[in-house]
C-alpha cells in the first residue's frame, strides 16, 4: 500500500507501508530532533503493529514541520526499510 | 529501578546509582543483584530466587541493536547462573516508562500481573489470565491497558513452572534459556507490561548522534548486512550445514541430507509464506520476517519468523521438513510459552529412546515416535506444556527427563550443565568451547565463536584476537584465546543494553569494544575505553563463574562436551570422522582457564584476579566456601 503524507511546509513523504519493519527508528529520530532525546511518545510520526492481525499502521501527527531547514526529514534518513521517502518533483 | 515483593504486595522505587557506576546496567547490573542478594542454598522455584529485568544505558535509543533487556535469575535447569536474552520492544519501553531494571521477589497468593507505567507500578488480578496463552494474554492485556503496551508473558508451561518455559516478548520473540518463564510462573506472575511516555535521555546529544549515525553507516557498508536483511539468519543454513552444526537426529550426525533440508530452506518461505520483513525497536536489520500459512493442515497462520535455532532444533534434531509444520511449531512453543532449544532436546531424546527400544507405545500412551512426525512432536509438546503423560517428564528438559526414565537413557540426553544443547558442535572447536564453558548452561551467546564458519584470515585473526587460528574451524588451537576475547566482549554488549548482531560476532568489519566505548561514553558523560569495557565484561564473567561454583558446585568435568561427542563421530559432510579428544580438550580447556587467570587445573578462581577486578564481595564469599586458590 502507497501513499503520500503532507508535510508542512515542504515536500510530501511518501511512505511504502509493506517495506516498514516496524523498527520505529523514525519515531526515535523525529524526538530526537524535535527534542534532543529519544522519546517515542512525543514523536510526530507513529507506527504501529498490530500483532494479532500481523499488520502495521503508520501515521503522522500535526506536529510534523517536514523537518524545516534540514536535508532530509529526520524519520526518512534513518528509515532503513525503504518505507518512507521524499516525493521530489 | 523498581522493586516489586509479590508476596506482600509491595513495589518500591530504589535508587541504583552506586550498581550503576559500577556494573553500567543490563546483565552487568542484573548478575550482579543476583549474586548479591541471593544465597547459595535457595532453589530457582523459591520465592527468594529474584527475577530480574535489566535494560542497558543504551537501550531505547538510536544506537545499532537498541531493543534488549537482560533477565537475570537463578538457572532451573543447571542450578548455576541464570541469564537469558530478549529483543522485541518491550526493553526500550521499559525505559520510556521510567525504569532501568526491575527486580521481583516473593510470590503472590494468586496470579497477578504487573503493569509498569511512567515512572509507577501496579499489580493486576491475572485470574482471568490462568491457562491462556501468550497470544491470548498478549491480547487481553492490550485490551484492558491500550494498544501501545509492550508485554512479558507466560503460557501454560509457565503457570506449571515445567523447566523447559520461557517468557515471550512481543509474540515470538523468547527470553528463552533457563527456565525463567517457570521461575516467573513459581511467583504466580502472568505477565509483566510495560507503557511508557518518558524520554531516554543522553548527556552530550549531538555527540551521540553522530556516532549512532556513523555506527549504523559502518555496518550499512558491508555485504554481510545486505545478506541478513534479505534472508536473516536461516539463510545460511547451507553454510551450517557445511560447517556441520545441524545436530541430525538428536545430535547422531551433525550433517543432513541437502535435499531433505532445502523442503525448509529460506528461499521456500520467501517465496511461498513471507508477508514482510520485521525488526526488534531500534534495529535496522530488519531481519525476521512474517510468515503466513493459507493453506495446508497447519492454515490459516501468522506468525513471526524463526531463527536459525530452530533449523537446528527441529529440522535437525527431529526431521521437520514440511514447511507448514515448522511454523505451526514456532507458533506453539511461542503459544505454550516453550524455549526450543531445552523442547526440542527432550523431545529428540525421547524420539532416540524410542528407535533404541528404551521406552516404547506403553511410555507414550499408544505413540509411535517416529523421525520426521510432526504431528506426534506437537503431540508431546502440547502434553509437555499441560503436564500430561509423558510430557510431565520431558517438560523438565532432555537432562532430568533422561534421569526420570533412567535404563540407560541418560547417555542420550545431550546437556551442558542440565541444559540441553541446540546445536552440532563436534566439528567447530571454537564454537564448540564457547557453547560448553557458557556459564548459563550450553548456548552460543557467551564465547562461541564464529571466525571458523566465516574463514578469517590470519592476519584478521592475529589482529583481534592475538592468535591466526581464528579462521580454523576443526582445530583447537588458538581458540581460547579466541573464546575468551568473546567472552568479555560478549558480556559488556548485554551490558550496554545492546544487540549482537551489529557486533564483531556476526562479522569482523562491524562494532568493536572501541564503538560501543565511544556510544557509552557520549550517552553516560563518562569516559569509556574499549579496554574499559573489556574489563567490564570481564567482571561480569567472573561474577557469573563465581555463582556457578557457589549455587551448583560446577568444576572443570562440567566443561566437557557430552560424553558420546567423544566416541561417536560426525558420519556425514565435509567434517565427516570430526569428534572430540579428551587430551586435547583438556589442553584447550587449561589454556582457557589460564587466559581468565584461574587455576589451569581446578578452573577455580583466584585471589589474585579477583582483587584486579575490584571483585571483594566475591571473593569473600569464595574464600569462606573454600573455593578459591592462590596464584598462579
Amino acid at each position: 500500500m502507497n501513499w503520500q503524507m503532507e508535510t508542512k511546509p515542504r515536500a510530501k513523504i511518501s511512505v511504502d507501508l509493506e517495506k516498514c519493519c516496524a523498527c520505529r527508528c523514525c519515531e526515535l529520530a523525529c524526538s530526537f530532533h524535535h527534542h534532543k532525546r529519544f522519546d517515542p511518545s512525543c514523536s510526530s510520526i507513529r507506527v504501529h503493529r498490530e500483532d494479532g492481525k500481523g499488520t502495521l499502521e503508520i501515521s503522522l501527527i500535526s506536529t510534523c514541520d517536514g523537518c524545516s531547514g534540514e536535508k532530509l526529514p529526520w524519520c526518512v534518513r534513518f528509515c532503513s526499510s525503504g518505507c518512507l521517502r521524499v516525493v521530489t518533483g | 529501578m523498581l522493586r516489586v515483593d509479590l508476596s506482600s504486595g509491595k513495589i518500591r522505587k530504589e535508587e541504583s546509582d552506586s550498581y550503576v557506576d559500577e556494573f553500567v546496567g543490563g546483565r552487568g547490573l542484573g548478575q550482579n543483584l543476583l549474586f548479591r542478594e541471593l544465597a547459595p542454598g535457595v532453589g530457582a522455584l523459591d520465592p527468594r530466587n529474584p527475577l530480574i529485568l535489566a535494560a542497558g544505558p543504551l537501550t531505547g535509543t538510536l544506537a545499532p541493536g537498541s531493543g534488549r533487556l537482560s533477565i537475570s535469575g537463578k538457572n532451573l535447569l543447571t542450578g548455576g547462573i541464570g541469564s537469558s536474552n530478549v529483543g522485541g520492544h518491550f526493553g526500550p519501553e521499559l525505559k520510556y516508562a521510567g525504569f532501568d531494571a526491575v527486580i521481583i521477589e516473593g510470590k503472590s497468593a494468586e496470579p497477578v500481573y504487573l503493569l509498569i507505567e511512567d515512572g509507577k507500578a501496579t499489580l493486576y488480578d491475572a485470574r482471568h489470565l490462568r491457562g491462556k496463552t501468550t497470544w491470548e494474554t498478549e491480547e487481553e492485556v492490550r485490551r484492558a491497558h491500550g494498544r501501545t503496551a509492550r508485554i512479558l508473558s507466560i503460557g501454560p508451561a509457565g503457570e506449571r513452572s515445567a523447566p523447559v518455559a520461557c517468557i515471550i516478548a512481543d509474540r515470538a520473540r523468547a527470553a528463552g534459556r533457563c527456565g525463567f518463564g517457570a521461575v516467573m510462573g513459581s511467583k504466580n506472575l502472568k505477565a509483566i507490561v510495560g507503557r511508557g511516555s518518558l524520554p531516554v535521555e543522553v548527556a552530550d546529544p549531538d555527540g551521540f548522534m553522530a556516532l549512532a549515525e556513523k555506527a549504523r553507516a559502518q555496518v550499512f557498508s558491508t555485504a554481510t548486512i545486505q545478506r541478513l536483511r534479505t534472508h536473516g539468519t536461516c539463510g545460511s543454513v547451507g553454510r551450517a550445514n557445511a560447517s556441520c552444526t545441524i545436530p541430525f537426529r538428536n545430535f547422531q550426525d551433525d550433517h543432513m541430507d541437502e535435499k531433505k533440508l532445502e523442503r525448509v530452506a529460506r528461499p521456500v518461505f520467501q517465496e511461498s509464506y513471507q508477508v514482510r520483513n520485521l525488526s526488534c525497536m531500534g534495529c535496522f536489520f530488519q531481519d525476521t520476517f512474517l510468515y503466513e500459512a493459507k493453506e495446508g493442515e497447519y492454515a490459516p497462520l501468522r506468525v513471526e519468523g524463526f531463527q536459525q535455532n530452530l533449523v537446528w532444533d527441529f529440522v535437525g534434531k527431529l526431521e521437520i521438513t514440511d514447511p507448514g509444520a515448522v511454523l505451526a511449531i514456532q507458533a506453539l512453543c511461542s503459544k505454550l510459552g516453550m524455549d526450543m532449544d531445552n523442547t526440542s532436546g527432550a523431545i529428540a531424546l525421547a524420539f532416540e529412546l524410542f528407535e533404541k527400544g528404551i521406552i516404547g507405545e506403553k511410555e507414550t500412551e499408544g505413540m509411535r515416535l517416529d523421525w520426521g512426525d510432526h504431528r506426534a512432536v506437537i503431540r508431546l509438546m502440547e502434553k509437555m506444556a499441560h503436564g500430561e503423560g509423558i510430557g510431565s517428564i520431558l517438560n523438565q528438559g532432555g537432562y532430568r527427563a533422561a534421569k526420570a526414565i533412567g535404563k540407560g537413557a541418560e547417555q542420550y540426553a545431550v546437556h551442558i550443565k542440565g541444559q540441553d544443547l541446540a546445536e552440532a558442535i563436534r566439528a567447530d572447536k571454537g564454537w564448540a568451547l564457547g557453547t560448553v564453558v557458557a556459564p548459563r548452561g550450553g548456548g552460543h551467546l557467551n564465547g562461541a565463536t564464529m571466525t571458523g564458519m566465516m574463514r578469517i584470515s590470519p592476519e584478521e585473526s592475529m589482529a583481534v584476537f592475538g592468535t591466526p587460528y581464528g579462521g580454523e574451524q576443526d582445530t583447537y588451537r588458538g581458540k581460547a584465546k579466541v573464546v575468551y576475547w568473546y567472552e568479555l566482549f560478549k558480556s559488556a554488549v548485554d551490558t550496554v543494553g545492546l544487540c549482537y548482531f551489529p557486533s564483531k560476532w556476526v562479522d569482523l568489519r562491524f562494532l568493536g569494544p572501541g564503538e560501543y566505548a565511544e556510544l557509552l561514553s557520549a550517552a553516560t558523560g563518562k569516559k569509556f575505553s574499549g579496554d574499559d569495557l573489556m574489563f567490564l565484561g570481564r567482571k561480569v564473567h567472573n561474577i557469573e563463574k563465581a555463582f556457578n561454583t557457589l549455587h551448583a558446585g560446577f568444576g572443570p568435568e562440567d566443561d566437557y562436551p557430552p560424553g558420546r561427542f567423544f566416541e561417536e563421530p560426525v558420519k556425514s559432510g565435509p567434517y565427516a570422522g570430526a569428534l572430540f579428544d579428551r587430551g586435547e580438550w583438556q589442553s584447550m580447556l587449561q589454556e582457557y582457564y589460564r587466559l581468565h587467570g584461574w587455576d589451569p587445573k581446578t578452573g577455580l578462581q583466584t585471589e589474585e584476579i579477583l582483587k584486579e577486578l575490584g571483585l571483594g564481595f566475591v571473593q569473600e564469599k569464595l574464600t569462606k566456601a573454600g573455593k578459591i586458590r592462590r596464584g598462579p
